[in-house]
């Protein structure tokens, strides 16, 4: 039978794993941004070199399973000497590779500015790093928000990875307390209840962002 | 002997091998307004894009104020393209309206004129400012400085970009076909802001299809045809007295076409002694 009682006794338990899950989720999506951005410098580059490197590093995130890439950077990695601790190794992982998909919403999005805005700037004398700044920056990242956010809710949802490599995140601390009560069912909602508060927070920031945004 | 403000020499482009422009020769002396009409696929746009670099030229040069522009001479005497930071430096000089107006619309009117001395120039922010408001009051936009683009009408907007590119404070502007895209009603609100500059000191190219709008202001009327410059002369004389046979043709073209079906002109502001003729 359902008892509140010990679902609450396990609460503590969850809400470090949740907090464990929102850490990770900032931490990687933090570094896919950053990688994101790098690469579509590369993937929009006028050297032939930069855009097939991007070209190359896009192909490998998306066409391998984020779980090899994880084993890879979490067992691969030690064999080279080099040794990473969980958290950063998944935080590692995720980052790289959502910023294969970052990338290519950042060059859609760039792409999507119309030519003749450049053409204007240019035409004023700004110099490139002016042109980045003040004009396909800004509306770059106003035309990619919505699938930035749709990214960072995929993300959040790949954070249980992450448990494969012991990183005690919601899902991982939701088994543990499932193996010791013995009550998947309560468990689990209270886990996907969690992801629903963190991602709902998210679209929800990522709105205000939009509106803050918006032109009117 | 002055010299020109802007001269080209020998501009030829081609794209993919298809030569668009084939030697274009022109000179404009500080002050001078010269509008350039011609059948569209002529070559005109191009050139002005030529002009600033916007597509550089296949060959030939452009000097602005006697200076080589968009390229610099080697030691060797061999002529090189300028380096794009050099080349921003030079684009300064050379302001540029558009067809399509090509405002930035995340930022609003005055936001859009201040860019250019703010960014550009690095003018401190409230000087830039003053600056922009001025240049909007020029424009008859004063009240609209704060108003997105996206609110603005066409012909609004082209009066914004054009205080845009006033407020680089440029040797010379290029207007690309500045009224094309914009509905009948506002393309009087455009040409009186050019007409405005056109009676100052400021030197202008315009590339146009407002014929009656380029007899009246330009200084020189230039015909354009398959990349070459047919006709080169002041509006009295061109349209009067044309050289050519080609320009007659064009002038017998323009003139059916304004006066539409109904036989009432419909160019509102095309002078009634192109019609006598």
């Amino acid at each position: 039978m359902f008892d509140p009682a010990r679902l609450i006794a396990a609460l503590p338990e969850l809400a470090n794993g949740a907090t464990n899950t929102v850490m990770l989720t900032f931490c990687s999506a933090l570094l896919s941004w950053v990688v994101g951005s790098v690469i579509v410098v590369g993937l929009l580059s006028p050297v032939a070199l930069w855009r097939r490197a991007g070209r190359v590093y896009v192909s490998f995130m998306r066409g391998t399973p984020a779980l090899v890439q994880l084993f890879l950077v979490f067992f691969a990695l030690p064999m080279i000497g080099v040794h990473v601790p969980p958290f950063i190794a998944a935080s590692i992982t995720l980052g790289l590779n959502s910023g294969a998909y970052v990338a290519e919403i950042l060059r859609g999005a760039l792409l999507a500015i119309p030519a003749g805005q450049i053409e204007a700037a240019e035409a004023l004398g700004m110099r490139k790093a002016a042109l980045w700044r003040r004009i396909l920056l800004p509306q770059g990242i106003r035309i990619a928000l919505p699938s930035l956010t749709n990214e960072l809710t995929l993300l959040l949802k790949t954070t249980p990875l992450a448990s494969v490599v012991a990183v005690t995140e919601l899902t991982f601390a939701g088994q543990i307390v499932i193996a010791r009560t013995f009550e998947p069912a309560e468990v689990l909602l209270a886990v996907a209840l969690g992801y629903i508060v963190v991602s709902q927070a998210l679209v929800l920031g990522a709105r205000a962002l939009e509106r803050h945004l918006a032109v009117t | 002997m002055t010299i020109p403000a802007l001269r080209t020499e020998a501009i030829a482009k081609s794209f993919n091998g298809n030569e668009v422009l084939s030697g274009i020769d022109l000179s404009i002396m500080p002050g001078e307004v010269v509008c350039i009409v011609g059948p569209s696929g002529s070559g005109k746009s191009t050139f002005l894009r030529c002009i600033n670099h916007l597509s550089p030229a296949t060959s030939g040069h452009v000097y602005l104020n006697g200076e080589l522009f968009g390229e610099r001479e080697t030691a060797g005497g061999n002529v090189m393209p300028l380096q794009h930071a050099a080349l921003q430096e030079q684009r300064q000089r050379i302001g540029m309206v558009f067809q399509s107006f090509n405002l930035w619309p995340h930022r609003t009117a005055l936001e859009n004129v201040m860019e250019g001395p703010r960014i550009v120039k690095k003018m401190p922010t409230a000087e830039a400012r003053d600056l922009a408001e001025s240049l909007l009051e020029r424009v008859g936009l004063a009240e609209r400085k704060s108003y997105y683009p996206g609110h603005l009408s066409g012909g609004q907007q082209q009066r914004v970009a054009i205080a845009r590119a006033l407020a680089m404070q440029p040797e010379l502007i290029l207007f690309d076909e500045p009224t094309s895209a914009l509905d009948p009603e506002l393309v009087g609100e455009v040409l009186s802001v050019m007409k405005e500059l056109a009676s100052g000191e400021t030197t202008m190219i315009v590339v146009t299809h407002e014929i009656g709008f380029a007899v009246e202001v330009a200084d020189r009327l230039v015909l354009m045809d398959k990349g070459r410059i047919v006709e080169d002369a002041p509006p009295r004389q061109f349209i009067e007295a044309p050289r050519e046979e080609r320009s007659r043709q064009f002038l017998k073209q323009v003139l059916s076409r304004s006066l539409g079906f109904s036989g009432e002109p419909s160019g509102a502001i095309l002078p009634l002694s192109i019609l006598q003729n």
